[in-house]
């Protein structure tokens, strides 16, 4: 029996009331030139995107550098140059808090300015959240 | 409490308190005839092979670990049991879909 027999993944979502695609919000607050974790939590974003949910990614602290040029302090940054076009390309909606600093470069993403009380609410309102 | 379903994404290392939170959680759910699917990614890999583990998925949680995070932590997916589903992100997204309840131990 292969492994993926045991619990096959249909099992989960074919169920009637509960299969729908799900609005994610995947937070990131970590600093992605002291760990892993950020580049790994776009890796998963993107991932989610590619199913049928709604993801929006919400950059906190010092995450925003994650969609800038200068990236080479950047924990697993080569990692993180193979998935960046594809947010561009997907248009997947990040979310910075106001006065964030962005260059040129993340003029090519999606990114919109939301205040504290906002992305509270906005994290209020979602199905699902992962925050790193 | 038939028909409930738990997902829970777990990416924190061993040494993590999240690890044994994640074992006491879905112990309580079994008890009470929740299904408990586990997914492990990044760090939490590294949890693949941990005992408490394995007693989870001897007690019915139905366990996934990602693929591509034991390639980057060099977890031996020759170490982790038969019983483990070596997955990507669409089971993930598949347990998102499928359970009515979510919870992300990050």
């Amino acid at each position: 029996m292969a492994a993926t027999d045991f619990w096959p993944l249909h099992d989960i979502v074919h169920s009637a009331d509960l299969a729908m695609s799900k609005h994610i919000a995947v937070v990131i607050s970590e600093d992605p030139c002291v760990t892993a974790r950020p580049v790994e939590a776009l890796r998963i974003a993107l991932g989610l995107c590619a199913g049928d949910h709604e993801t929006t990614v919400i950059l906190l602290g010092r995450a925003p550098i994650l969609l800038m040029n200068d990236t080479e302090d950047i924990v697993d940054v080569e990692i993180l140059e193979k998935y960046l076009p594809s947010f561009k390309h997907l248009s997947v909606p990040f979310i910075v808090e106001p006065g964030t600093a962005m260059d040129t470069w993340s003029d090519d993403f999606s990114v919109a300015s939301m205040p504290a009380d906002g992305i509270r609410q906005f994290l209020r309102s979602v199905d699902r959240s992962l925050v790193f | 409490m038939a028909d409930h379903r738990l997902g829970i994404l777990l990416s924190t290392p061993p040494s993590h308190p999240s690890v044994e939170t994640v074992v006491q959680l879905a112990e309580a759910a079994l008890r009470r005839g929740v299904d408990v699917y586990l997914y492990l990614i990044d760090e939490g890999v590294k949890t693949a092979t941990d005992p408490r583990y394995l007693g989870l998925i001897d007690a019915g949680v139905k366990t996934s670990v990602c693929a591509y995070g034991c390639q980057q932590h060099g977890v031996s997916t020759v170490m982790i049991d038969s019983r483990v589903s070596l997955s990507g992100l669409v089971v993930l997204s598949g347990i998102i879909d499928g359970c009515d309840r979510f919870l992300a131990f990050t």
